[in-house]
């Protein structure tokens, strides 16, 4: 399991990011509208440590979506 | 104003002298979907965007697509910096040899030199931000194919952090489509 920073901590190596709850959580529009395209907003959820960050290419586990290469 | 720093945003590490995987990942230096197209793109777009966080990400990330462009630079040159000369006849790098010598050069994988017709600036900013969408889709189609064609471990290694830079890039222009929506939306009246 990786630790979870705690969001609310002052800004450090582990969390670059101050006060992130700030951020507004909410997803899809309330009115979709057709001949549109919609990307949800992303929820702050966690986020790995800086190190796994780097290698990952991501801070976010929620965007992490790895190459999962075909064996033949 | 741009500040540099003398390091490439993900260590490079070429595992191998490869002048045919040099030869293919050239399209991600000079190709259509590349990181050059990429930077270009994005940084000629921000002048044209309606609000401030859509200048924002545009500028963020076509910073981001050129530290991309020396990192695939690097790749290409530390793939064929210690092929003898001698060795390079008879390879997919000569070609590109002929004219270019062991520089980088921004054409794609088959030769054709790198053109702003590769990307648009509309003046719209929802035209602009679906195109954007769509070159992170193809880019990271592009990183796909170039990480089945790889052997060289340390080269593959780099590319699957490329590839996962496209997907970040498409959800921060999907977020941007939606504020440029709304902005378009408080806007128009007939
Ligand atoms: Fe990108």
């Amino acid at each position: 399991m990786q630790a979870i920073p705690n969001p609310n901590a002052p800004m450090n190596m582990a969390n670059p990011y101050p006060n992130p709850m700030a951020m507004p959580m909410y997803n899809m529009p309330p009115e979709i509208q057709l001949a549109r395209a919609y990307v949800p907003d992303q929820p702050y959820e966690r986020l790995f440590p800086l190190n796994e960050a780097l290698k990952k290419g991501t801070l976010f586990p929620n965007l992490y979506q790895p190459y999962m290469q075909k064996r033949n | 104003m741009w500040i540099y720093e003398k390091k490439l945003e993900y260590p490079v590490k070429v595992s191998s002298c490869n002048p045919t995987l040099a030869s293919l990942i050239i399209e991600q230096f000079g190709g259509a979907d590349g990181e050059l197209a990429a930077a270009l793109r994005y940084l000629t777009q921000v002048w044209t965007m309606p609000i401030p966080q859509a200048k924002a990400i545009l500028t963020d990330i076509g910073t981001e697509e050129l530290a991309h462009w020396e990192m695939i630079g690097t790749m290409v040159y530390q793939l064929v910096k210690d092929l003898p000369e001698s060795k390079i006849a008879g390879t997919p790098f000569a070609a590109h040899y002929a004219n270019h010598g062991k520089s980088p050069f921004p054409h794609n994988a088959a030769g054709a030199p790198f053109t702003a017709t590769y990307f648009n600036s509309k003046g719209d900013p929802i035209a602009n931000i679906y195109e954007n969408m769509a070159a992170e889709q193809k880019a990271r189609a592009t990183y796909e194919h170039l990480i089945r064609l790889s052997d060289d471990p340390g080269v593959t290694d780099a590319l699957r952090f490329l590839r996962e830079r496209e997907i970040v890039h498409f959800q921060r222009f999907g977020e941007t489509a939606r504020l440029l929506q709304e902005y378009m939306d408080s806007k128009r009246y007939y």
